[in-house]
C-alpha cells in the first residue's frame, strides 16, 4: 500500500462512531449524583490483617522447622512476609517450604478476593496485572527449575519473585484498610 | 426557551449552562458519535472509549461556564476528549503489552463493519500508544506538529518520526 | 504559633471549583506536608520565606492550612473517612503551592498529577497513581506509587523509587539509586554514581553514564532487558548471566551456564574497580562503551 491509498483510507474514516450503548442515563446519574470513583465505606476492619498475620505465622513457623504444626502463632503484625530474611525463607525452602509458601500466598489472594469489591477498578486492574506478570515470571522459573533443580541462582530467583509478589499483594492489603 | 424546542447548538448551551439537563442530554446526542469515535481512536478499546467519552460528558457539563464560545462547541468536547483520552490511567495496562500480546483488533474490542476502513481502524487500534497518539491528533484530527509536540510532551521531531513509523507501520499491515 | 484556616467549599449547580488564595510564614530550611486526595498538585521552590497556597477547592473538598512549629501542612480532604479510603471528583483539588527553596517536602496523594520545581532538599512523594514531574535540584527523592510515570531532571545525592507500573526516567542522577518495579521501565542516566539496586519483572533497565571509582550495581530483571553504554575507560567489573537471554559485553562472547541453558560472563574492564552484577532470566543484556 502507498501513502496516497493510506490517505484514502484516512479520509474514508467515519466521523462519528456511536458507543456500542447509550452512555446518557449513566451521565445523567453523575450529573446528578456525582458517583464516587472509590466506595464511602470502609472494608470490615481487621479480616485481611488477620489473614495476612496468619500467613506470616505459617511462614514462620515453616523457617523454625515447625510447618507441621497447625496452630497459628503469634505473628509480629509489623512483620510482612515481604520483610522475611532471605535466611529465614531459604531455611524454609531445605524444609519442604514450597506446599506451606503456596498456603499463605492463597491466604493473602483469598483475602484480596474478599477485598477486590471496594477497590478502584483501574487499581484492582494494575495490582491484577502486576500479579500476572509476578505468576508467568514464576513459571517460568518453576519450569527451569524442573529441568536444572540444583542451580541456587533460580532458587534466589523464586524467592525475589515470591516476595515482590507478597510485596505487592501487602501493598494492595494496605491501600484497602486506610 | 425549552429544551424540546431547541436545536440551535448555542441555545442549547445557553440552556445548558443553565442548568437546562434536558438541553446538555441534546448536545449529548448531537455529539456522542464523534467524541466516541475519537476517544476510540485514542485508547484502541471499546470498552475504555465508552468509559471515557462518559467522562467527557461529564466534565463538559461541570465546565460549561468555561466554554467561551470562540471555538464551536464540538470542537471545546474534542479538546476535553483528547485530554481525557490522554490522561486516562487505564492506558497503562498497554505498557503490558511488553509482556502480553498487543491488542490485536479483536481483542481491542473495535466493532466489525465492513470495508477497507474497519481494517484501519483495527490496524490503528493495533498500534504502540505513543504511535496510535500522534497518529490519530495528526494524521485523523489534522493537528499540526507543534500542537501534538505540546500536548503530548514531546519534540516537534519526535512527532513527525512516530507518525513517520505510525504509517509505515499501517502500510504494512494493511497491504 | 499556630494558625488555622478552614475553608468549606458551598455547593451550587453546575459544580464551580472555590478559588484558593492562603499564605502562611515559615523560614527556609523547614518542612511542609501536602496532603490532596485527587487533582494536581505543583509547588515551586522560592528563595523567600513564606508558603503561598493557591488553586481551586472542589465542591465537596475542605482545605486545612497550618502551622505547627517547623512544619506547614496543607491537607485537602474530600468526602469520606480516613485517607485512602472513599473520595469523590469534587473531592478534587488543584493546589500550586510555593515554599522556601530548601524546604524539607513530603507529599501524599491518591490520585493526583504531581510537578515539583525548584526544591533544593528532600521530597518524598506517596501516591496510588498520577504522574510525577520532579526539576533539578533536590538533594534526595523518595517516590513511592502504585501507578506513575516519573521525570526526575536531576539529584544529586540519592533516589529511591518504588512503584508496581509506571516508567521512570531520571536525568543527571548522582549517587546511589534504589528502583523497584514489577512492569516499569527504568531509563537512567547520570554521573558519578555510587550505589545502583534497581529490579524489575518486566520492566527494561537502561543506564546511561558514568559510574564512580568503587560503584556497586545490581541489576535484576526477569523478562525486561538490561542495557548500559559507559564511558570510554571506565574500570568495573562485571558478573552478568541469564538464564535464556542473550548477553553482549562489549563483544565479549558469554560461557555457557554451569547449570542449564543460558550464558553467564565474568569480565572486567579498565582496572575493575567498580563492580557490576546483572542478572535476568529471559531479558537480553547489552553493554556498551559510548
Amino acid at each position: 500500500m502507498n501513502d496516497k491509498q493510506l490517505d484514502d483510507l484516512i479520509n474514508g474514516l467515519a466521523d462519528e462512531v456511536a458507543p456500542e450503548r447509550d452512555l446518557w442515563p449513566d451521565i445523567e446519574a453523575r450529573l446528578a449524583q456525582p458517583a464516587a470513583s472509590m466506595p464511602a465505606h470502609r472494608p470490615a476492619p481487621g479480616r485481611w490483617w488477620g489473614q495476612l498475620a496468619l500467613a506470616a505465622a505459617v511462614l514462620v513457623s515453616v523457617a523454625a522447622g515447625a510447618w507441621w504444626s497447625q496452630t497459628p502463632v503469634e505473628a509480629p503484625a509489623a512483620v510482612a512476609l515481604a520483610d522475611l530474611s532471605d535466611d529465614a525463607i531459604a531455611d524454609a525452602a531445605d524444609t519442604g517450604w514450597r506446599g506451606e509458601l503456596q498456603t499463605a500466598d492463597d491466604t493473602l489472594a483469598a483475602a484480596l478476593d474478599e477485598r477486590r469489591g471496594t477497590m478502584e477498578p483501574e487499581l484492582l486492574l494494575i495490582i491484577e496485572q502486576n500479579l500476572t506478570i509476578i505468576d508467568d515470571a514464576m513459571a517460568d522459573i518453576d519450569a527451569a527449575m524442573d529441568a536444572a533443580p540444583d542451580d541456587p541462582t533460580l532458587r534466589a530467583a523464586l524467592i525475589d519473585a515470591w516476595r515482590q509478589r507478597i510485596g505487592l499483594m501487602e501493598r494492595a492489603r494496605a491501600l484497602t484498610d486506610s | 426557551m425549552s429544551a424540546a424546542v431547541a436545536t440551535n447548538p448555542a441555545d442549547l448551551v445557553a440552556a445548558a449552562r443553565r442548568g437546562d439537563r434536558r438541553a446538555f442530554e441534546a448536545l449529548y446526542r448531537q455529539h456522542v458519535g464523534a467524541v466516541n469515535a475519537l476517544c476510540l481512536r485514542l485508547s484502541g478499546d471499546v470498552t475504555i472509549a465508552e468509559d471515557v467519552t462518559q467522562e467527557v460528558f461529564v466534565r463538559a457539563w461541570r465546565k460549561l461556564d468555561s466554554f467561551r464560545g470562540d471555538a464551536p462547541f464540538g470542537a471545546w468536547l474534542r479538546r476535553l476528549a483528547v485530554n481525557a483520552a490522554l490522561n486516562d490511567r487505564r492506558s497503562h495496562s498497554r505498557r503490558l503489552a511488553r509482556v502480553v500480546p498487543i491488542a490485536a483488533p479483536e481483542r481491542a474490542g473495535v466493532r466489525r463493519t465492513p470495508g477497507a476502513a474497519m481494517d484501519l481502524e483495527r490496524a490503528v487500534a493495533a498500534l504502540p500508544p505513543k504511535a496510535r497518539h500522534v497518529f490519530v491528533l495528526a494524521a485523523i484530527e489534522g493537528w499540526t506538529h507543534a500542537e501534538v509536540a505540546r500536548e503530548l510532551g514531546v519534540t516537534e521531531g519526535t512527532s513527525k518520526a512516530q507518525l513517520y513509523q505510525a504509517r509505515k507501520s499501517l502500510r504494512e499491515a494493511l497491504r | 504559633m499556630n494558625r488555622i484556616l478552614t475553608l468549606l467549599a458551598l455547593s451550587c449547580a453546575p459544580a464551580l471549583a472555590s478559588p484558593i488564595n492562603e499564605q502562611i510564614d515559615l523560614p527556609d530550611g523547614n518542612e511542609v506536608l501536602i496532603e490532596n486526595t485527587c487533582g494536581e498538585i505543583t509547588v515551586a521552590g522560592l528563595e523567600r520565606d513564606g508558603v503561598v497556597v493557591r488553586g481551586e477547592l472542589g465542591d465537596d473538598a475542605e482545605l486545612n492550612v497550618s502551622r505547627s512549629g517547623k512544619r506547614v501542612s496543607v491537607r485537602v480532604k474530600g468526602d469520606g473517612e480516613g485517607f485512602f479510603s472513599g473520595w469523590s471528583e469534587d473531592a478534587c483539588a488543584t493546589l500550586r503551592v510555593e515554599v522556601p527553596v530548601h524546604t524539607e517536602l513530603s507529599i501524599e496523594a491518591v490520585s493526583a498529577e504531581i510537578e515539583i520545581g525548584g526544591v533544593h532538599s528532600e521530597i518524598s512523594v506517596e501516591v496510588v497513581s498520577g504522574d510525577i514531574w520532579i526539576g533539578e535540584g533536590p538533594s534526595s527523592v523518595d517516590i513511592e506509587s502504585v501507578s506513575s510515570d516519573v521525570t526526575l531532571k536531576g539529584v544529586t545525592r540519592e533516589l529511591e523509587v518504588e512503584l508496581v507500573s509506571g516508567d521512570v526516567t531520571v536525568e543527571n542522577a548522582h549517587g546511589r539509586v534504589d528502583f523497584t518495579s514489577v512492569s516499569g521501565d527504568l531509563n537512567l542516566s547520570g554521573a558519578g554514581l555510587s550505589r545502583v539496586q534497581a529490579e524489575s519483572v518486566s520492566g527494561d533497565i537502561r543506564i546511561v553514564g558514568g559510574l564512580e571509582s568503587g560503584a556497586r550495581l545490581d541489576l535484576t530483571c526477569h523478562s525486561g532487558d538490561v542495557d548500559m553504554v559507559l564511558p570510554k575507560g571506565t574500570s568495573g567489573a562485571f558478573e552478568v548471566q541469564s538464564f535464556s537471554g542473550g548477553i553482549d559485553l562489549m563483544g565479549v562472547k558469554p560461557k555457557s551456564r554451569e547449570y542449564g541453558p543460558g550464558a553467564s560472563l565474568n569480565h572486567a574492564i579498565g582496572e575493575g574497580s567498580a563492580e557490576i552484577s546483572i542478572t535476568t532470566f529471559s531479558g537480553n543484556v547489552e553493554i556498551k562503551e559510548q
